[in-house]
């Protein structure tokens, strides 16, 4: 890993700038640069765990959350046991504007299979039937994301206290610093080269033409490096999953 | 090697060859014409040199100065300053000012920035400039975003206006543009040589 300055430096080298004039911009561009390449090239599956608000089963998601990739809760073992998505979800709002359980002025839909079939198999009043089969839902809860206010809402017969979310995140410093990794360096050189053209007028669009060609060619290099895989961890892969029940 | 005086001569010398009582070229003037040539003739060359892909500015044309600068501190704005050793020339995004360090510790950067860097970057990922120390000029002083102290002492590396070095001091230019910045200055003040005057108070143009 390197540091992003440390391209920045090494960008204006190459373009025989030794004083700091420009470095202020060319490390916000470069910035930039990693958060685009975060969500479709470098970016990796973040995990973190949440804490469930148990007064009203909801959980706030991070704020650097770009796209949320699964939700699941976690076994003694540490496997992870995926919830199921349920867009059907719904969580009342009190006067202040928070979630609320949805005990008082709900209907009862507890079915006699004993399987809370949900207000889904409500039509005018009349149960209409049930899931085809049982099953099929995960046994630790069923979750909304609720994209307005940025937090997982889960549904009312789950009574987990803490999730693991898994998300693509936007980008993060470490110790103060953001740390690059070396296969971006082309790509992010080529992008503040990009960007600091692109909306002057005296370039002309040709130019910028190349230079977008330059640095899409640059992030497709970066993106076959990084999934390139050697032929160790191919077989290793392979042995982990040579088992007799079915793959998935 | 040259000084600004050096050259004051040179340019009356070119100009009255034989010093004469309408010699109407004084030294402090012929400094003066000196200086501002000699900032034209550069700015000049650092454009030609840029238009050519050089963004690197002739060690040549560039003044030091490390005696003496010590912080002080803005107790109005909660800053930490030093006072500017001369006028900086403009360049775009502030590179007449190449350098401030740490005079001991010169690896450590201290990046010049513009003065609006606070409330433009504020939202800015990198605003704290991946940990680097920041400055900006401002009028007279140069301010700096981070902290110092009034015992660290400084060395500011500047493409400085002429006009603001001593007459004895480096004068920060080459052979190369010598020529012409003295034609530049003798074609401004070559005028005046040619204007009529009354040396005598006897209402006659000698």
């Amino acid at each position: 890993m390197i540091k992003l300055s440390s391209i920045v430096e090494e960008y204006m080298r190459e373009e025989e700038r030794l004083d700091s004039a420009y470095y202020d911009l060319y490390l916000d561009y470069a910035s930039t640069g990693l958060r685009d390449m975060s969500y479709d090239v470098s970016g990796v599956v973040r995990q973190d765990i949440v804490a469930v608000n148990t007064d009203n089963n909801t959980a706030d998601l991070p704020t650097d959350l770009v796209k949320l990739v699964g939700i699941s809760a976690f076994d003694s073992s540490g496997k992870l046991i995926a919830l199921s998505r349920n867009n059907d979800l719904f969580k009342g709002l009190d006067d202040c504007g928070n979630a609320v359980g949805t005990s008082s002025g709900a209907v009862d839909s507890s079915s006699s299979f004993g399987f809370p079939s949900g207000a889904r198999h409500f039509r005018d009043g009349s149960i209409t039937g049930a899931f085809y089969g049982l099953g099929g839902t995960s046994v630790f809860g069923e979750y909304r994301y609720n994209k307005e206010y940025n937090r997982i809402e889960l549904s009312t017969y789950s009574s987990l206290s803490n999730l693991v979310i898994e998300y693509i995140s936007n980008v993060r410093k470490v110790n103060g610093s953001f740390l690059v990794h070396e296969y971006l360096i082309e790509p992010l050189k080529n992008w503040i080269e990009l960007v600091s053209k692109r909306r002057k007028r005296n370039i002309s669009k040709n130019e910028i033409n190349y230079l977008e060609d330059v640095y899409n060619r640059s992030k497709y290099v970066a993106k076959l490096r990084f999934s390139s895989i050697s032929f160790k961890e191919m077989k290793d892969l392979s042995r982990r999953s040579f088992m007799q029940s079915p793959k998935f | 090697m040259n000084t600004k005086r050096d050259y004051a001569f040179q340019l009356m010398d070119l100009l009255y060859p034989t010093p004469t009582s309408d010699a109407k070229l004084e030294m402090d003037i012929a400094m003066l014409a000196i200086s501002q040539a000699a900032d034209q003739v550069r700015i000049e060359e650092i454009y030609r040199l840029k238009s050519l892909g050089s963004n690197i500015i002739p060690s040549n044309y560039l003044s030091t100065f490390d005696k003496n600068i010590f912080p002080k501190y803005d107790e109005g704005r909660c800053e930490w300053y030093i006072d500017l050793p001369a006028k900086v020339l403009a360049l775009p995004n502030n590179q007449g000012l190449q350098q401030v360090a740490f005079k001991k510790h010169r690896e450590q950067v201290i990046r010049v920035v513009s003065p609006m860097y606070l409330s433009a970057f504020k939202n800015s990922l990198t605003k704290d400039l991946d940990g680097d120390y920041a400055c900006y000029i401002d009028g007279w002083r140069i301010y700096f975003i981070n902290d110092l102290d009034e015992e660290t002492e400084l060395l500011v590396r500047m493409l400085a206006s002429a006009n603001d070095i001593g007459e004895f001091d480096y004068f920060p230019i080459d052979g190369g543009i010598e020529s012409r910045m003295l034609e530049k200055a003798a074609s401004l003040y070559g005028v005046q040589k040619k204007i009529p005057q009354d040396l005598t108070n006897n209402n006659e143009s000698e």
